[in-house]
């Protein structure tokens, strides 16, 4: 037994010696940073795509597989991924990807967050650092992309120029594109949101938030609280958005009460995207958030 | 909790304590419930007539015969707390979790202890230690607590073959290999100290219970001379898990285990039909197992079209000898070797937004037997005892993502011991339990494995 693990420490050992560094992600857009500030040098998997709700994920033994060998772990950290990443890495066997070591990154924990609203009591998003969901801010991305690609060169010192190079590259490109989306939303109101998932894209852009179809977080819309959420909306301008898996029943009262229009968008790009295919996502939802401007 | 870190810290590394975070929480759960045998239903399945209903003590739990570690889930008619649960959840980054579950059974009238451990999370290899008091990692149920079951009880297997749950004092090393599929190897070393499997009672003083009918008359005291010698780690349980990768939307994962008391020792009371005479046997004990788990996650928000099948068997073998017998002292010395098993399969299906539909079938006793054979003395014939089965319903409201409110509706089919003048008979008797149970949660809870 003993000459057995010695053996697997070995060859573990020898794995280490490798080309591109092995980065598991929890979200797609944060697999579209990494892969962004990391180039070829990194080889990027993500554990949850952009079809769930990384906020109400349950711990798959997949998880454990995936994060088992990797050399980085990067989160939206702050919590959101409090209901079952710990436990992930707690069985994973991987001491390097660890809370507090340099294999770890948690992009919401490198900027500035906004405060959540006070919880009732009866949510479990008891976010003990303000707002995790930073990652429809494309500049607060960015700033985070910096950051990372310190923690990369620390990982991998002799690309430790390219990291850098490439975390500034995408800041450039989220730059050039902040006075269009500007331009686009000129005159756009704000939102109504299904979650309090995208403050931050509202925020970055002066807009909004006219409400959330969850009365708490965690809980569906309610036909009591449609109606009053419609009072509030009257005569207001804006649009209602909401994510692929939400069920469309509650938008769709709302629309039919206030004539908002409703948009459906993923709140984090495709598995497999990259920093391009991140602001298109961003391009998506300005277009959106400019669709409830004008009547 | 921090002293305990404090104390520790050298053994590990050079981390500032300001780096410990702490996690605690509480759990209450409340029941309405309700049988169709005037709230007997409970006692009726732990104290059905068979090789389960011994009188066995496990630890420092109190002695229900047949179960002890009830997570007090006991209930009785009507309204009831069955308990509040305080979770301590500790963690150094990169170093150890901890975690501390107590647990208030005001039924029981008891304060326990369930788990308290600490983990490790530095160590290179894929290997992880954990030791203290913890709910062993065998089965799929074993290591969860009440909160997070899909059903307001245990199943059957659970509750007559570990006692509620296989819960020691010991060390745990366990192992992820490098493979392509989540593989986890682990071993236990424990104490050795649990109702319906390795119970130790120790040398035993009895007073027969007819104190109602005969006030103020002594009975004379009985003494079961239990053995005390195996003082230590008296248990090894090993597992493994496997979980075979089926698409980003499915899970599946396959475990097996085996465990080994060198320790066991019980109490069988008299009993109508089953037991003539008060006999004490000890000897070892080994139990064995499957399980097998699929969950699938449907695109869809507050879990509708989730789906959860689980399913698990065990299987526990005896090998005792006689150390006291109340009527026949010739017989002491004799072996017996018991045999028992059990199993559930339970599905959970998400039906609406936060309302999931749970079916479970469960039995205990497709074989159920004691054994003679192999000995020079007495009789070499097997004796059977009757199965047990049952089938529960439940629909469980999420009402928030901290509040649950549950419907259960339960018919079991149990052997049970019919007075019926000296020799006493076992009938099957079918009856009907319902629970209403709520529960709710406070502060933020640690995460919870697969």
């Amino acid at each position: 037994m003993k000459r057995f693990l010695l053996a697997a420490l070995l060859l573990l050992c020898q794995s280490g010696a490798q080309a591109a560094l092995k980065v598991v992600t929890t979200t797609p857009a944060m697999a579209a940073l990494t892969r962004a500030v990391g180039g070829e040098h990194v080889q990027v998997s993500t554990l949850v795509g952009n079809d769930r709700d990384a906020h109400m994920l349950q711990v798959k033994p997949s998880m454990m597989r995936a994060v088992r060998d990797a050399d980085l772990v990067v989160a939206v950290g702050a919590d959101l991924e409090a209901g079952w990443l710990p436990e992930v890495l707690a069985s994973a066997g991987n001491p390097r990807v660890q809370t507090g070591r340099p294999g770890h990154f948690e992009a919401a924990m490198q900027v500035e967050r906004l405060p959540d609203p006070p919880s009732s009591g009866f949510s479990a998003h008891l976010h003990r650092y303000g707002n995790p969901h930073i990652n429809l801010d494309p500049l607060r991305m960015a700033q985070a992309g910096e950051s990372l690609a310190r923690t990369l060169a620390g990982l991998d010192t002799a690309h430790a120029d390219d990291f850098h190079r490439q975390a500034a590259a995408f800041r450039a490109a989220v730059e050039a594109r902040l006075p269009v989306w500007r331009e686009s939303l000129k005159g756009a109101q704000g939102a109504v949101l299904y979650h309090r998932d995208a403050v931050y894209l509202l925020d970055r852009f002066g807009l909004k938030l006219l409400g959330t179809l969850e009365p708490v977080p965690g809980v569906p819309p309610t036909a009591n609280h449609l109606r009053e959420l419609a009072a509030q909306l009257q005569g207001q301008k804006g649009v209602i958005v909401q994510a692929p898996w939400h069920a469309p029943d509650g938008p769709r009262q709302l629309s039919e009460l206030t004539g908002l229009p409703i948009r459906i968008l993923p709140l984090d790009p495709p598995a497999d995207a990259d920093g391009q295919a991140y602001l298109r996502l961003i391009d998506a939802w300005v277009e959106a958030l400019a669709a409830g401007g004008t009547p | 909790m921090k002293r305990a870190a404090l104390l520790l810290l050298p053994l590990f590394s050079p981390l500032a304590l300001a780096e410990f975070q702490f996690q605690p929480s509480v759990f209450l759960d409340g029941a309405w419930y309700g049988d169709s045998v005037h709230g007997e239903g409970n006692n009726m399945i732990l104290n059905s007539p068979g090789l389960q209903n011994t009188h066995a003590h496990g630890g420092d739990e109190h002695d229900h015969a047949g179960g002890g570690h009830n997570h007090g889930t006991d209930v009785r008619e009507g309204l009831n707390l069955r308990y509040a649960e305080t979770t301590l959840y500790g963690l150094l980054p990169g170093v150890f979790d901890t975690r501390t579950n107590i647990t208030f059974s005001p039924r029981a009238g008891e304060v326990s202890v369930e788990e308290f451990w600490f983990r490790s999370l530095g160590l290179p290899a894929g290997l992880q230690v954990k030791a203290g008091k913890f709910l062993s990692d065998i089965g799929y149920l074993n290591n969860q607590h009440p909160h997070q079951w899909d059903m307001a009880d245990a199943p059957l297997a659970y509750q007559l073959l570990l006692g509620g749950a296989l819960n020691q004092t010991g060390v745990q090393l366990n192992w992820t290999p490098p493979l392509p599929w989540y593989t986890r190897l682990g071993m236990e070393i424990s104490q050795g100290e649990n109702s319906g499997y390795a119970s130790v009672m120790g040398p035993a003083t009895l007073h027969h219970e007819h104190e109602e009918e005969e006030q103020g008359e002594e009975e004379p005291a009985v003494q079961v001379p239990f053995d005390s010698r195996y003082n230590g780690a008296r248990m090894v349980t090993a597992f493994v898990k496997i979980a075979p990768e089926i698409g980003d939307d499915h899970a599946l994962q396959l475990g097996a285990f085996w465990s080994r008391s060198r320790q066991h020792q019980e109490l069988h009371e008299p009993h109508p039909g089953v037991n003539a005479a008060l006999h004490g046997m000890q000897g070892s004990a080994w139990i064995a197992g499957a399980d097998v788990v699929y969950k699938y996650d449907a695109p869809q928000a507050y879990g509708v079209g989730d789906l959860k099948i689980q399913a698990e068997y065990i299987y526990q073998n005896k090998d005792l000898r006689l150390t006291y017998h109340e009527l026949q002292p010739g017989l002491v010395g004799q072996p017996r070797e018991l045999r028992q098993d059990g199993f559930y399969v339970q599905a959970q299906y998400g039906i609406l937004p936060r309302f999931t539909l749970g079916a479970r079938y469960d039995m205990t006793g497709l074989t159920h037997e004691a054994l003679r054979a192999g000995s020079t003395r007495g009789p070499t014939t097997p004796s059977y005892f009757e199965d047990m089965k049952r089938v529960t319903a439940a629909l469980t409201w999420h009402i928030t993502e901290t509040q649950k409110l549950r419907f259960q509706v339960a018919r079991t089919n149990a052997p049970v011991g019919v007075d019926d003048g000296a020799a006493g008979r076992v009938e099957r008797q079918s009856f009907n339990q319902y629970y209403i149970q709520y529960q709710i949660g406070f502060g933020a809870h640690a995460a919870h494995g697969f």
